[in-house]
């Protein structure tokens, strides 16, 4: 069976993660791309041999266990694998699109002397996001979370000679963190009322806890997910977060770890549908987050920023998906967001090297003639971010939608203004293709175009491929969610979301497309909007300068002088005790006998 | 004795048989490299043969010995350090060559295995005389060892003090043991404390008892018996101080947790209360002593003080709960404790000279070793985590074992020492691990190529992160073979 060989997948990753580490400075460039992408390469063929496998015998639940980890009596942790529907979606991204962009990425980095360290982080950050999906057990998929999010951490911050990146990479582990912690709380809640941490039994059996304790855990593990996938009010991580290397905010920041909170939520699903309340509170953030993001899309004039807000309005659908109960239709939504997401950003890096790292999309310009090809898949990608029909996002998005209008959950209000969300979308998508692709050049571009043989546009093929038709894939979750029939909606529910981006589409041609000497406004409402709202001056006033304020005080170790004791008293007592220890062969004979003697003293003493 | 006896003492018979070899091979031709060659290989012999017909139930042998799945365990230990000890002295000798012939490098693998077998003797004693004779051989072989360097002022200074010291401790013991025969009339150690007439204990045959740990707790340099240990530990030879902080421990350990586990109920209370106190007073008084000492040896001797009393912790759990899930907990500790001496004194080893004046020991010298041999410095850092109990190696795993058992007891007293002990502990484990990573400034510190040396140093350090990471792997099958204990 080629089941048994789940196990390898992630050990692939991991395996030529430590070898890269080990063989530090040894390897040739080429040798490091080649272990790097190939041993993704492999995993990615083993999934498809495993994929074609497991739906052939109708997606049946497969539990590999590997080893006895910690035997705990009573509560064992074992290191155990679990294989389902949802599972197999997230494996075949993960390891699919994170082959693409592995390869995309040794071309990206081929001329970086640390490309050895890079591909060890990003092969450590399949490994652990493998973990995340496929564990069994609540422990693992943790282990997995705070794994990604380590990665994520060291790949942000990777180019750390630029004080601004580091920077970057503190606010993300440091915001994340406060998500992580709320879902640590959360987990062990879970813990000490199942007294198990193996998902299957959790989620078999939610009656074990009652509904106000039930709220209560689900609305931190809905804290963690909120921190990890850059939702209200734990997003101000994201937009920073593109300080990375552009193929990290590929894998990490748009396909793969930031859509790690939806399959939290997907994964513990019958916890949310004991208490439904907060599945209602999901879809809200999810929609706030949509808008949110939308409005600060609109302003942004850096092309990677824009593209992080977009990800982070297509995780507020996700999430709104998740919210009016259509668990399918959200992760069907993140398949093929991480299709046409790691498009967008691949495309992105390619024109940003093209142009000697120029970032400003108001220094692009005209790309359709210099660059035709990088130029035709951003808007294919784009036209995907659109959900334009036909293409994949179309077929996600309405599902969401659909299934927004009707849910108890959600409900019309929610529904139109994820609607004013697509028509956001359309605006600043249209808005970044005609600035940067219309017009007239701004600078220089590189020499030689980048054309089909190039390792910058190979790996993007199949993607390109998979933005269009990717939402003819019918995602079957039967063995894991219980759904009802899909809602047939009236036809003008339908159509309204498109003629919403339609409107979109002619505001931003009418703002955008004919001024060739288009410049950003620099008003008061842009400077709020492209600081995202102002979220990072009102944690700054709220968290960051109170905290500082205390640290100051303590600056002079107020809280320290009573360590100080224990640590002057430890010494005062090692000086002490020394003493004993004087060499002298009398003494310690005097000593050793008395000692024999006290022990005989203290018997008769308390008899 | 009958045959089946006999094949039970088949590794004790391989040991002797190594012996004789090894004292003919001294009348007839002095080569050390064969000498250690028919040493290893004896010791794997053993440990194979010990392996092969490991014991399920209890046997006894004669009246003086008992085949049993602890003891077994135990032995099985102590053949480990001893295979340690004779791979690293082959390097530590190294050019040995410049002695005079007739003092050669051979007879210490001669004491080592008559040391080694004393120890598996006393892991399988039940009466008194067998009891004696183990730790005899044992001491007097391990005292010689201590001594081997006679150029080395400061060995024979600590061999004189061992020897004057140990045998007032052993006078202790056998004091004891004479209280006891005087009120039970017996010398098998299972009768050593039934009462004729079944009537309660007498306070003659409990101040016997009490002398009798009096005497093991001196070997196990349990406070207030402890005086001995660091002076002893700094002056031998750093291999010879790897076999006694390993093999002496671990055999005494095991008579001991015997005897504990013997004694009547009415006893209990009185003998708990004793080992308490001085379970906290080694653990507190170790780690406080240890703080700012600059000798490793120094530092290993107070570190060891403080681990018996943490392995003392699980004696003491031994009386009052469960047996078998405490022994499993007992020996992970021990197991964790023998795995990171070895790698520290391997590599203190690997970086001495047997015929220089002084081994490499203070900390200063071993300023940054890392960058001259990261490999032996990446081991003894491990080596130091795992004795600090960090995650993740295998030290972890027993004090998180041992720490489960005393709450479990609500020996609230114990848990707090424990705790206090392992953050002051802390301090100076750090304290060479900065040593060891910091910028190297004149000294040049050169290790010798031996492979199979390096090899068998590698192994042990991988179990310990191994054992860590995977503590089921070990602990099923302890579980399995002391379920019965």
């Amino acid at each position: 069976m080629m089941r048994d060989w789940l196990y390898i997948i992630p050990l692939l990753p991991l395996l030529s993660s430590v070898l890269l580490l080990l063989l530090a400075g040894k390897l040739k460039p080429m040798q490091v791309a080649l272990l790097g992408v190939g041993s993704m390469g492999l995993a990615a063929l083993l999934t498809l041999l495993i994929g074609i496998e497991f739906y052939q015998q109708g997606g049946e639940v497969f539990q590999q266990a590997v080893f006895n980890w910690l035997p705990i009596a009573g509560a064992p942790v074992n290191f155990g694998l679990h294989l389902d529907q949802l599972s197999m979606v997230m494996m075949s991204v993960i390891v699919g699109v994170g082959w693409l962009i592995h390869w995309y990425a040794a071309a990206y980095m081929y001329t970086d002397p640390q490309i050895q360290r890079f591909f060890v982080y990003m092969n450590l950050f399949v490994f652990a996001m493998l973990m995340l999906v496929l564990g069994d057990n609540l422990v693992l998929l943790f282990l997995g979370w705070e794994g990604v999010g380590l990665c994520s951490f060291l790949l942000i911050g990777f180019w750390q000679y630029d004080a601004e990146n580091v920077l970057a990479a503190k606010k993300a582990f440091i915001v994340t963190r406060v998500g992580d912690t709320a879902m640590m709380i959360g987990l062990l809640m879970l813990f000490s009322h199942f007294n198990t941490l193996f998902i299957p039994a959790i989620v078999g059996d939610p009656q074990v806890m009652n509904d106000d304790q039930l709220w209560w855990a689900c609305l931190l593990l809905v804290g963690g997910a909120v921190g990890k996938s850059a939702q209200i009010p734990l997003q101000t991580w994201l937009p920073d977060a593109m300080a990375g290397p552009t193929p990290v905010s590929a894998l990490i920041h748009a396909a793969t770890m930031v859509t790690a909170g939806v399959y939290l939520i997907a994964r513990m699903h019958p916890l949310f549908l004991q208490v439904p309340h907060i599945l209602e509170i999901v879809a809200w953030i999810g929609t706030l987050t949509l808008l949110l993001a939308g409005f600060a899309a609109l302003v942004q004039t850096d092309i990677k920023r824009i593209l992080a807000y977009s990800t982070m309005s297509q995780i507020g659908y996700m999430f709104l998906g998740l919210g009016a109960l259509a668990f399918d239709s959200a992760i069907f939504h993140l398949m093929t967001h991480a299709f046409f997401k790691a498009l967008l950003f691949m495309t992105a890096g390619s024109i940003i090297v093209k142009l000697h790292h120029e970032q400003n999309i108001f220094k692009m310009g005209g790309l359709f003639k210099s660059l035709p090809l990088t130029s035709s898949f951003l808007l294919i990608g784009l036209l995907a971010l659109v959900a334009v029909p036909g293409t994949s996002g179309f077929f996600s998005k309405e599902a969401i939608l659909a299934a927004t209008w009707q849910a108890p959950t959600a409900g019309p209000v929610l529904w139109s203004m994820a609607v004013f969300g697509a028509f956001l979308t359309s605006v600043y998508s249209f808005r970044l293709l005609f600035i940067v692709c219309f017009g007239t050049a701004h600078h220089p571009v590189k020499e030689g175009d980048f054309s089909f043989s190039s390792q910058y546009v190979v790996p993007l093929i199949p993607l390109v491929v998979l933005a269009i038709m990717g939402g003819w894939v019918m995602l079957d979750f039967d063995q894991v969610f219980v759904l009802g029939e899909h809602p047939h909606l009236p036809l003008w529910l339908e159509l309204t979301p498109l003629v919403a981006a339609l409107v979109g589409l002619l505001i931003a041609w009418w703002l955008y497309f004919p001024r060739p000497t288009a410049v950003a406004k620099e008003g008061r409402l842009q400077t709020f909007l492209l600081g995202g709202l102002g979220f990072d001056w009102l944690y700054e006033r709220l968290l960051t300068r109170p905290l500082q304020l205390i640290a100051r005080w303590n600056k002079g170790d107020v809280i320290d002088s009573g360590y100080h004791f224990i640590a002057w008293l430890n010494l005062s007592l090692n000086e002490l005790l020394v003493m004993s220890q004087n060499g002298k062969t009398r003494w310690y004979l005097y000593a050793t006998v008395a000692g024999g003697a006290l022990m005989l003293g203290g018997l008769i003493w308390w008899r | 004795m009958s045959f089946h006896e006999l094949w039970l003492l088949l590794p004790v018979l391989i040991i002797s048989l190594g012996i004789i070899l090894l004292l003919l091979q001294a009348a007839w031709r002095r080569q050390p490299k064969l000498a250690q060659g028919i040493c290893v290989v004896t010791l794997i012999a053993a440990a194979v043969a010990l392996i092969w017909q490991f014991p399920v139930g209890v046997q006894s042998i004669t009246l003086l010995f008992e085949y049993e799945p602890v003891g077994g365990f135990f032995s099985i230990l102590l053949l480990f350090v001893s295979l340690s000890v004779a791979l690293l002295q082959g390097v530590y000798m190294g050019s040995y060559s410049k002695m005079p012939s007739t003092e050669a490098a051979e007879e210490f693998y001669l004491l080592l295995l008559l040391s080694c077998l004393g120890g598996m003797l006393l892991t399988m004693a039940s009466h008194v005389a067998s009891l004696l004779l183990g730790l005899e051989l044992m001491g007097l072989s391990m005292l010689a060892m201590l001594a081997y360097n006679r150029e080395r002022r400061l060995a024979l200074e600590g061999a004189i003090k061992y020897l004057l010291l140990s045998g007032a401790a052993t006078s202790v013991l056998l004091l004891g043991l004479a209280f006891l025969y005087a009120t039970s009339g017996s010398l098998v150690l299972s009768e050593l404390m039934q009462m004729p007439n079944g009537g309660a204990m007498s306070l003659l045959a409990k101040s016997g008892f009490v002398l009798v740990i009096a005497g093991l707790a001196f070997k196990l340099s349990l406070v207030p018996l402890h005086f001995w240990t660091p002076d002893v530990y700094q002056g031998a030879p750093v291999n010879s101080t790897l076999f006694l902080t390993s093999l002496s421990k671990t055999a005494v350990f095991a008579i001991l947790i015997k005897l504990i586990l013997i004694i009547p109920q009415d006893f209990e209370a009185d003998l708990i209360r004793m080992l308490t106190w001085m379970a906290i007073a080694s653990m507190l008084l170790g780690n406080w002593l240890a703080l700012q000492q600059q000798s490793i040896k120094r530092l290993m001797a107070y570190s060891a003080i403080a681990h018996m009393g943490y392995i003392l912790v699980a004696g003491i759990i031994a009386i009052d709960i469960d047996h078998s899930l405490v022994l499993e907990g007992a020996s992970y500790y021990l197991l964790a404790y023998l795995i990171a001496s070895i790698l520290i004194f391997a590599v203190l080893t690997l970086l001495s000279r047997f015929d220089d004046q002084h081994d490499l020991d203070e900390l200063p010298q071993l300023q940054g070793l890392f960058w001259q041999h990261p490999w032996l410095a990446t081991i003894m850092a491990l080596a130091f985590l795992s004795l600090a109990g960090m995650p993740i190696t295998v030290g972890f795993i027993g004090k998180f074992y041992l720490l489960t058992l005393a709450i479990k007891l609500s020996a609230w007293w114990l848990v707090t020492a424990m705790i206090v002990g392992s953050a002051v502990g802390l301090y100076y484990y750090l304290r060479v691990i900065f040593a060891l990573f910091a910028p190297l400034e004149n000294s040049t510190l050169s290790a010798p190529k031996a492979l199979v040396t390096n090899i068998w140093i590698t192994v042990v350090a991988a179990s310990l992160l191994v054992l860590g990471l995977l503590p089921g792997l070990l602990g099923n099958e302890l579980r399995a073979v002391l379920g019965v204990g």
